[in-house]
């Protein structure tokens, strides 16, 4: 090993590391190869702006007085969960508001919040001895709230399938809308600006790596759920299209609504943009040629989403390369593509974690455990023959 | 043909049932675009008139005898760019091109070039697309 995190963190509190983004490293190395490119480069930033339907975030409310056990809790008409302690909830980002359906939803309340503006705040209870009140009803701001954390389930998805649609009627889905006749591919991926393709191998991610979380700084918490690191025979970078997640955590009263946007896919629902930098130290010249693959050997694969079926056929592989182009060829004729997560974002992003990398004021952590790459990814039990 | 009409009514006119006439009488098909009329108070309704050239202008002339204001409207998309991330969804249903991503990753809107189809409007999950109706 050329270079351990402490003596990365040394150079970063000296203002002596040099940090590139991704997209900087990738130039870097295309023109001078790895071995030349090693000794000039310390720290790699990544980032993502995409829709992570897995996410939300617990609240802390404080007490009332007399003080009430809350049961059913609505934060602007979105209901968020009343089966925590007495006055702590969890807003879960896709859940529609009662009054506006998906228009607005929980990931709208979070921006909201963030955003700084009053949410009000409604909650009922049967009351008990110990917590008489039965009903609550006030507006409230980030600030006057206890606690507020996002914790995402699974964010950061490794790599993901692109989608078009065989049938002949128009589908929306949560990869947009999908034109008959393949007549589109949506994609969704920061290609070679995107964290865990460019660290296929977890080398330098794992519990507790400090991250930009929607402008604070975050951590990783845990493997994402639906963790899958199975790797396919013959995938250059040892990546399939899909692979790991992470769940996240971090502060929500340091976030700029800038970067957390609530969403609302047509057809499909609410879900939320989330904004999530990464720093990786440059370990040797095995880390330095993953991080420097351009999106042209970076790949993903095309999959019918017409069809209902969990096991969805698969069309076509293709690069992120060709993706970006705008078109590429699917049963002969060429198609429009169409990104869905957004690439001038997660640039933004990657260049404010190498700003604060530079000035000294974010430092890499090492992860405190490693997830395990074997943790296979199990359908619903039963799945296949549940009507 | 079509012909998209905006209608103004004044405060005495909006509990008449002036429109369903048009079909009746005038042989005007017609699709509500937009509506905001509250009883008793001033209220406007966009129209797109579906029929041949003669009824349509004859719809129009009843209409105005009956003290409404007609004028013709023109639609037209409406960016907001502050709040747009340039995610591309909207990409994706833009036939024409209007709606693109340039080569430094933002979104571009190309007003030439579109067709006002409003494919992109209930697209756009950041809800920044929305069509004006000018009269
Ligand atoms: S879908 Fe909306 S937010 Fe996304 S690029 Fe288009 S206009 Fe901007
Ligand atoms: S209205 Fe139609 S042509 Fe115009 S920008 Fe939207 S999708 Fe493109």
């Amino acid at each position: 090993m050329l270079r351990t995190f402490d003596e990365v963190n040394e150079k970063i509190r000296a203002g002596r590391a040099v940090v590139m983004t991704a997209e900087e490293v990738v130039k870097l190395v295309q023109e001078e190869g790895v071995k030349a490119a090693l000794p000039k480069v310390d720290v790699v930033t990544c980032a993502t702006f995409g829709a992570m339907c897995s996410s939300g975030a617990f609240v802390n409310f404080g007490h009332a007085d007399p003080p009430i056990r809350m049961g059913k809790i609505w934060l602007n008409d979105v209901e968020v969960y009343g089966g925590l302690a007495a006055v702590d909830t969890y807003v879960g980002a896709t859940q529609p508001s009662e009054k506006k359906g998906i228009a607005y939803g929980g990931a709208h309340v979070i921006e909201d919040l963030i955003a700084g503006k009053p949410v009000h705040l409604r909650a009922e209870s049967g009351g008990t001895d110990c917590y008489p009140r039965t009903e609550v009803e006030t507006d409230l701001t980030l600030d006057e709230l206890n606690q507020a954390y996002l914790y995402n389930p699974r964010n950061c998805y490794q790599n993901y399938s692109a989608a078009t649609n065989a049938s002949d009627k128009t589908i929306h889905t949560y990869m947009g809308t999908l034109l008959p006749g393949c007549a589109n591919v949506t994609y969704s991926t920061s290609g070679e600006l995107s964290p865990l393709l460019k660290d296929p191998n977890m080398r330098t991610i794992g519990m507790g790596t400090r991250i930009f979380l929607a402008g604070a700084q975050g951590y990783v918490a845990w493997e994402g759920t639906q963790f899958n690191r199975g790797h396919e025979e013959g995938y250059e970078g040892g990546v399939n299209d899909s692979g790991a997640t992470l769940a996240l955590i971090g502060d929500m009263k340091q976030m700029n609504a800038r970067y957390l946007r609530g969403a609302s896919m047509k057809g499909y629902g609410v879900t939320m943009y989330v904004g999530v930098g990464f720093a990786m130290p440059v370990l040797d010249e095995d880390l330095l040629h993953d991080l420097a693959r351009p999106n042209s050997q970076l790949y993903t694969c095309v999959y019918d989403y017409s069809s209902g079926s969990r096991k969805k056929p698969m069309l076509r592989r293709v690069s992120y390369a060709e993706l970006r182009s705008g078109k590429i060829e699917l049963n002969g004729r060429m198609v429009n593509t169409a990104p869905l997560s957004s690439l001038l974002f997660a640039r933004e992003i990657a260049a404010i974690v190498k700003e604060s990398v530079s000035r000294g004021e974010f430092l890499l952590q090492e992860p405190i455990a490693r997830f395990d790459p074997a943790t296979p990814f199990k359908p619903l039990k039963g799945g296949a023959v549940l009507k | 043909m079509k012909r998209k009409v905006k209608l103004i009514f004044p405060t005495d006119r909006t509990q008449k049932p002036v429109v369903a006439r048009l079909s009746r009488d005038f042989n005007v098909d017609f699709s509500i675009l937009n509506a905001q009329i509250t009883n008793g108070m001033h209220g406007d309704m966009s129209l797109e008139l579906i029929g041949n050239a003669g009824d349509i202008a004859r719809s129009i002339e009843f209409l105005r005898d009956e003290g409404l204001h007609v004028s013709d409207i023109s639609r037209h998309i409406v960016w907001d760019a502050q709040k747009c991330t340039a995610c591309g969804c909207c990409t994706a249903v833009c036939s024409t091109g209007a709606l693109s991503i340039n080569e430094n990753a933002e979104l571009t809107f190309d007003s030439e070039r579109c067709v006002v189809c409003e494919q992109c409007v209930g697209v756009c999950p950041l809800n920044t697309l929305s069509v004006n109706y000018e009269a």
